[in-house]
């Protein structure tokens, strides 16, 4: 029965989120290592 | 530094692309749609006459037809979560039959034969049908509509079990060598509520109070 286990009712797209979040972190340090650089031009 | 613009721009854009998705995801503005469609599905089962009796298709308490996997039978009523909150319970319980709405665990049995009818549902997602199980008490009401009568179950007990616990789905839960003589009704959904997958399920146990014939079973209303 479903692989010996109760019926999976959690949501699964958090994966998504997860993902999105480490996307804009990066996003954040590209914006900051660019600010950076330009502050020491 | 033209590199690390692009990076950031690209990336940021895509993140907040992906948490709008997942906010998508999680507010589910299609799930009325879909569970209108079942319950007009429902209604129109009920409305037919099966080949089981001449009028009404109902020979008796005890289902003689199996629904098909993906497809509504029974509606759900739970009254303490509100006079409009009803759902359909289609045949299966995996995560595309879920996506509509409750679904019944196969393998367990059907309202009017003893032993456990097994209904899961998500907390999140698909109009939020278990979101509030865990608020059920000893002695709430759960109200299973059939085509031919409507099961009125007493919650008795709440437990929270690992998702490899399937004891709780034999006949006589955590007894699987006992023949039933109870009728039973068995609430699944995961907990604690989370945007994640929790090996924890909350699972809601109910006993047989009434049987009584849906008044409008030969017109199949709902």
């Amino acid at each position: 029965m479903y692989g010996g286990q109760l019926p999976t009712t959690g949501f699964s797209g958090v994966i998504y989120a997860v993902i999105g979040l480490c996307l804009i972190v990066v996003a954040a340090v590209a914006a900051g290592a660019r600010w950076l650089l330009g502050l020491f031009r | 530094m033209r590199a690390l613009r692009i990076l950031a721009w690209v990336s940021g854009l895509a993140g907040c692309a992906l948490l709008l998705y997942t906010g998508f995801l999680v507010w589910d503005p299609f799930a009325a749609q879909r569970q209108h469609a079942l319950i007009g599905d429902l209604s129109h089962q009920w409305a037919q006459p099966s080949q089981v009796s001449q009028a009404s298709g109902c020979s008796g308490s005890v289902p003689q037809v199996r629904p098909a996997p993906g497809k509504p039978f029974a509606l759900i009523r739970i009254p303490r979560f509100g006079p409009g909150w009803k759902f359909t319970i289609t045949e299966g319980a995996t995560l595309a039959q879920l996506s509509g709405g409750p679904g019944h665990v196969t393998g367990t049995q059907f309202p009017g034969q003893p032993g456990n009818f097994a209904v899961a549902a998500h907390d999140i997602t698909a109009g939020n049908p278990f979101l509030h199980l865990g608020d059920l008490r000893k002695g709430n009401i759960i109200t299973v509509a059939t085509k031919c009568d409507v099961y009125r179950y007493a919650v008795q007990s709440k437990q929270v079990v690992r998702y490899t616990d399937i004891a709780v789905l034999d006949p006589v839960p955590g007894q699987p060598a006992k023949r039933p003589r109870k009728q039973l009704i068995t609430l699944i959904t995961c907990t604690p509520v989370t945007l994640a997958f929790t090996p924890y399920r909350i699972i809601v146990t109910g006993h047989l109070v009434s049987v009584t014939p849906r008044v409008s079973a030969a017109r199949g209303g709902l």
